[in-house]
């Protein structure tokens, strides 16, 4: 694999890593909360996956340039 | 995993496409879980390649989900995690908000005790009591009192404060004040409901017992004719049935005392009554005022008001030194009156925004010192163990009161209106600078002004995502 390749992986990687991360971190703290007191707001993994994906795009987007 | 993966390529082309490429802080739970993936770190080349480059495939291509090693310290470090972020959730919970809570009442308790009640300009007109009005009263003061006019003023009494041993309530009151006759009673009634209950009790305990404060037999006589005429009546009333325990005073002694107050009280009345006619043909406008209401006459004033008179014009004789009080004086001048009385207002008003920042500055500085000395185990109990709130005198607590001075003196003017979210911030940027309490209040004050219809418990919610999404985002390296 050229050094090129290996740093746009590498930017995959840790991105699907944090997000992972975030997921485990999220559904640890509210799975609890979603299951009692929010019955109405139904969170899957899937769910809370696309939602720290989302966010977390989002947080690199705002800050890329600072 | 395949979810993860997706998100993670789609994420990672767009941001190729603008030349962004992301890896992870040496050193944290996030490169230590990469790196359990890719092996060593990546040497970075600004050379980059395409976004169109990276596929599934290759990605794929690592065996993520495979890799016993990443899955074991991915799920030790989000254990790690879920603590930390519990922890900052419980510890801003249970003590910054109560400590923030704190400080908004304290705020509002300090003020409270610095502010002067807000001016309010006001023309009132004399209001005969309706009792006054009644023919059957009128005869009743003219008979038993006719010289209300003379100088035959009848003495004062020997006694000007009496302790009857009985108290007035709301529910005897009415008993008190009583003449006899049912129509009489029920006017009474209905005058007594519209000026106040408390004033008619206040004059009873100031005259009758020794609880009264504010009120006495001097200010009632020199008041105005409800004032008299609560008396009057109380007067009447104690005189032909005297309380059953009343035994500080012979008999002889109560009824004089109580018969003078109600025969100078019944005089006083007269004289006002006829008083006021005179000076109602005489067209006197302004009957009195104070720093912030002007009392005018009844009949006068319908009269003012028919040819063109306004209030405001009335309320410039507050601060006209003129004097003016007649009719026809006012309504000759009222086009000046008025502008002096808007000149006025404008004025006072810039020195009571003035006034009012400085307040809520020093209100607030107060209020701070207060919460903290209050609150000290939730404040510095964390920072200070065993020290107690009585000795404030250490170099740490002294270097807060300083910069509470200096955060209080910069606060915006503007910023007391959203006294909640200042008091968030003035508490977690002098007392919890180096917790996680500041981004979890300020991320739920967020999701409750972007959503109307949010309640509390999902505003936190989205708080939490975001303050766990920080804790992930500080591990990246953006480049």
């Amino acid at each position: 694999m050229s050094e090129s390749n290996k740093v746009l992986d590498t930017s995959a990687i840790t991105i699907a890593n944090a997000i992972e991360l975030g997921t485990e971190i999220v559904m640890g703290i509210v799975g609890v909360q979603v299951g009692s007191q929010l019955d109405d707001v139904p969170m899957s993994k899937s769910t809370v996956t696309s939602i720290v994906g989302n966010r977390l795009h989002a947080l690199i987007n705002s800050r890329k340039l600072k | 995993m395949s979810k993860i993966v997706n998100e993670a390529n789609r994420i990672a082309n767009e941001l190729a496409e603008s030349k962004v490429f992301i890896s992870a802080v040496p050193g944290t739970p996030l490169a230590d879980v990469c790196n359990s993936v890719l092996g060593a770190p990546i040497i970075y080349n600004k050379n980059t390649p395409s976004a169109v480059e990276l596929t599934q495939d290759r990605l794929d291509g690592y065996d993520v989900e495979n890799t016993p090693a990443r899955l074991t310290k991915l799920r030790e470090y989000a254990d790690v995690g879920i603590t930390a972020v519990n922890s900052h959730l419980k510890f801003t919970r249970n003590t910054v908000s109560p400590v923030i809570k704190a400080l908004i009442e304290n705020f509002e308790r300090v003020k409270a005790t610095h502010s002067e009640v807000a001016k309010e300009y006001k023309v009132v007109t004399d209001v005969v009591p309706e009792p006054l009005c009644d023919s059957v009263v009128l005869e009743y003061l003219e008979t038993k009192y006719p010289n209300g006019a003379s100088n035959n003023v009848p003495k004062r009494p020997s006694k000007t404060r009496l302790s009857l041993g009985q108290d007035v309530t709301v529910e005897n009151l009415f008993d008190l004040l009583k003449m006899g006759s049912e129509s009489v009673d029920s006017t009474i009634k209905t005058w007594i409901n519209r000026i106040g209950v408390d004033k008619a009790i206040a004059i009873y305990r100031g005259v009758f017992t020794e609880t009264g404060v504010s009120t006495n037999y001097e200010s009632v006589v020199n008041g105005g004719l409800d004032d008299l005429l609560i008396l009057h009546l109380f007067a009447n009333s104690l005189f032909d049935n005297p309380p059953p325990n009343t035994t500080k005073y012979s008999l002889v002694e109560y009824n004089e005392a109580v018969g003078d107050m109600r025969a100078i009280t019944g005089f006083k009345i007269n004289a006002l009554l006829q008083n006021k006619e005179t000076l109602t043909r005489s067209n006197l406008l302004v009957t009195g005022k104070d720093l912030n209401t002007v009392y005018v006459d009844k009949t006068v004033y319908a009269n003012y008001l028919e040819q063109g008179g306004t209030d405001v014009a009335l309320l410039g004789t507050i601060v006209s030194p003129k004097g003016y009080r007649f009719l026809n004086e006012i309504l000759e001048n009222k086009d000046r009156l008025a502008d002096d009385f808007i000149a006025f207002t404008k004025l006072s008003s810039v020195e009571e925004s003035l006034r009012n920042s400085e307040v809520n500055k020093a209100s607030m500085k107060e209020a701070l010192i207060s919460t903290i000395g209050a609150n000290w185990d939730k404040c510095y109990g964390h920072k200070y163990p065993g020290m107690t709130n009585t000795n404030f005198d250490i170099p740490e607590y002294k270097k807060q009161l300083e910069l509470i001075k200096i955060i209080v003196s910069d606060i915006p003017t503007n910023a007391f209106e959203q006294l909640p979210h200042l008091c968030t911030t003035l508490v977690c940027d002098i007392i919890y600078p180096d917790t996680g309490a500041k981004l979890i209040l300020a991320g739920i004050d967020r999701a409750v002004s972007k959503n109307n219809n949010i309640d509390l418990d999902q505003a936190a919610l989205i708080s939490t995502i975001e303050y766990i999404l920080e804790y992930v985002f500080d591990q990246l390296v953006i480049n």
